[in-house]
């Protein structure tokens, strides 16, 4: 750790870091870019611990909402639902679904933590509603546990040999210490297993999971019938099938998505068609997941020489002397500064010399 | 560009040229070679800017030779100017002063028609601008353009075509100059109906309902044995045969004789 030349050590750490994460994802292995997952909250007594400031449980709400947000922003065409483990038990607030909105509310009205966390129970809820999903798409389990323990009314060996048999993968994230069974059932079922360190981390290791995960053998490549329902502003006067069940805000309407083969309205894709069963989605949606499947290789990192050259990006001068480092893209050679190599893994995915030429 | 720069002083702004061979930065340049006097009774600074910018574009143009023959033309390079506008608006806004804002805006003024190659980098670039809420406004000169139409109403911004060109300056003016929350108490024209369905990808045309590939998200209009971008094989799914329905008429006759 050298804190005189290269600045700051907090930074070039940080810096090493990013790197690292970007380099770890391969290109050319087949994703699972459809995927249900259950994310599994623990909510007993030991969520009240002060250790993540107010308490556990309300900092993993916020960081949860946050999550679910960047989830669906990564993954627009897949679907989440929400179980919480508190007496023992396991209890499924949110079903399986693409809205957004209805996740977030129930996260935040969740409250109380009581009792004991129970890891059959939970899993077994979850396991009963994902082997009923499709096979083309990916079957997963998120749970952040913060207790040590767990009560069950049978052992979790069989749970592990139910999850392996459903092709259910569960990753599972530790808030307190390093626990022994929650290692074993993710890594029988080919997750992954993290103990948090303090609250970026934690927000960090719920990011790692937006990306999709390799897809498994057991999932076959199918094709999936979507439809790509038009808005209209001047269709016929309907009321929309999302909230045709709440009196409140159940009202009649012309504006909406039109689903192309039973004529059902919707406020907001994508979404499940009610009657049909049929999948609305729109273009952009699929083209969200399309930098998954072709990122962005890694810039090399090249000694800047004497004589001062201008970042392919953004025109700003490239810092030259001892230390200076700048990043050249190994298909046009093109360098860019630090500020612009982060920006274009991160969110541009694309070369601006390999495109400009 | 002179009148953007006069409404506020902390008003920045960068102008980009693109073609088919390349994106050049036309303002502002490293290198100005306009040395002469200003003329007329212009702000001295401006007019500079406005002579180095006609320059920059000159040069450009002239610059870039006639295509070879068996060099396919694929549209102009949209997607690298805005991946490169992207790049100078991310640096900008990082080196805004903390509790300073800056809004940050693309217009694009396009007169090429679209380029199929460039959909996957063009929608990247307008997932970009959305998350770091900067809004792409576009004035198109030619035939419609389905890219920018998609890129306006994702990230907020305004789409317009102009039929005369003449009226471009007067346009820009009025729709334009404002940022968005002005332009609300405006009269500006309303957007049109924007069609966000899948083009499929064996003839390229509008589908309503399509068959998606689980693996590499390709749109098609038919089954089809293999995905043509990834090679996955994807099996028919049998009809199922009913054989209950025969079982139970026969019991039926059975209790009724």
């Amino acid at each position: 750790v050298s804190t005189q030349s290269t600045g700051d050590s907090t930074a070039a750490s940080a810096k090493r870091e990013k790197r690292r994460l970007i380099q770890q994802r391969l290109s050319n292995v087949k994703l699972g870019v459809m995927r249900h997952l259950f994310v599994v909250l623990d909510q007993s007594q030991n969520m009240e611990d002060t250790d993540l400031k107010p308490c556990r449980f309300i900092c993993l709400k916020r960081l949860t909402e946050g999550f679910i947000m960047e989830f669906y922003d990564q993954n627009p065409i897949s679907q989440i639902g929400l179980i919480m483990g508190r007496n023992g038990k396991g209890y499924k607030v949110s079903e399986l679904s693409s809205n957004i909105n209805k996740h977030a509310s129930i996260v935040q009205q969740q409250s109380g933590c009581e009792g004991q966390f129970s890891l059959f129970n939970t899993l077994q809820l979850a396991h009963k509603t994902l082997t009923g999903m499709p096979s083309y798409a990916s079957r997963e389990v998120l749970l952040i546990a913060g207790s040590l323990t767990s009560v069950d009314p049978r052992p979790i060996q069989e749970i592990i040999t139910s999850m392996v048999e459903g092709n259910i993968r569960v990753s599972v994230i530790g808030l307190s210490a390093s626990v022994q069974i929650f290692n074993r059932v993710a890594a029988a079922t080919g997750g992954s297993y993290h103990v948090m360190l303090d609250e970026q981390h934690l927000q960090e290791l719920l990011r790692f999971h937006c990306t999709p995960p390799t897809a498994t053998p057991t999932m076959e490549p199918t094709l999936v019938k979507m439809g790509f329902p038009p808005h209209t502003s001047t269709g016929a006067l309907a009321v929309c099938q999302c909230h045709v069940d709440e009196r409140e805000k159940c009202e009649l309407s012309t504006t909406g998505f039109t689903c192309p083969t039973c004529k059902s309205r919707y406020c907001e894709v994508p979404v499940e068609c009610r009657l049909c069963s049929l999948t609305l989605v729109c273009a952009p949606h699929l083209a969200r997941s399309y930098h998954h499947l072709f990122p962005l290789h890694l810039f090399k990192e090249v000694e800047m020489g004497m004589g001062d050259g201008r970042c392919a990006g953004c025109e700003g001068e490239l810092s030259a002397g001892d230390g200076a480092v700048s990043y050249q893209c190994g298909e046009c050679l093109k360098l860019f500064c630090y500020t612009c190599d982060l920006f274009i893994h991160d969110m541009l995915h694309h070369c601006p010399g390999c495109e400009g030429s | 560009v002179s009148t953007q720069s006069t409404g506020n002083p902390l008003n920045q702004v960068a102008v980009y040229g693109y073609l088919n061979t390349g994106v050049h930065m036309l303002h502002p340049t490293t290198d100005s070679t306009v040395v002469g006097e200003c003329k007329s009774g212009k702000f001295e600074g401006f007019d500079q800017m406005n002579t180095q910018l006609v320059l920059n574009v000159r040069d450009v143009v002239l610059g870039c030779d006639e295509p070879e023959p068996h060099q396919a033309i694929d549209g102009s390079l949209l997607g690298a100017a805005l991946l490169r506008a992207l790049c100078y608006c991310n640096v900008t806004n990082k080196a805004v002063k903390s509790g300073h804002t800056l809004h940050t805006r693309i217009l694009v003024i396009k007169g090429s028609p679209d380029g199929r190659g460039q959909y996957m980098t063009i929608m990247n670039a307008i997932f970009a601008a959305q998350k770091n809420k900067i809004a792409i406004e576009s004035v198109v000169l030619g035939e419609e353009s389905t890219y920018l139409e998609q890129a306006s109403e994702i990230t907020g911004g305004t789409y317009l075509r102009v039929s005369d060109h003449s009226a471009l300056t007067q346009y820009l003016l009025s729709v334009f100059l404002m940022s968005i929350e002005f332009r609300k108490t405006f009269n500006i024209p309303p957007p049109n109906k924007v069609d966000f369905r899948a083009a499929c990808q064996c003839h390229g045309t509008m589908l309503d309902t399509g068959f998606v590939c689980s693996v590499c998200m390709t749109v098609y209009c038919s089954f089809r044995a293999i995905c043509q971008s990834c090679n996955a094989h994807f099996k028919l799914r049998t009809a199922v045969k009913k054989v209950k329905k025969t079982a139970g008429k026969r019991k039926l006759e059975n209790g009724k004789s």
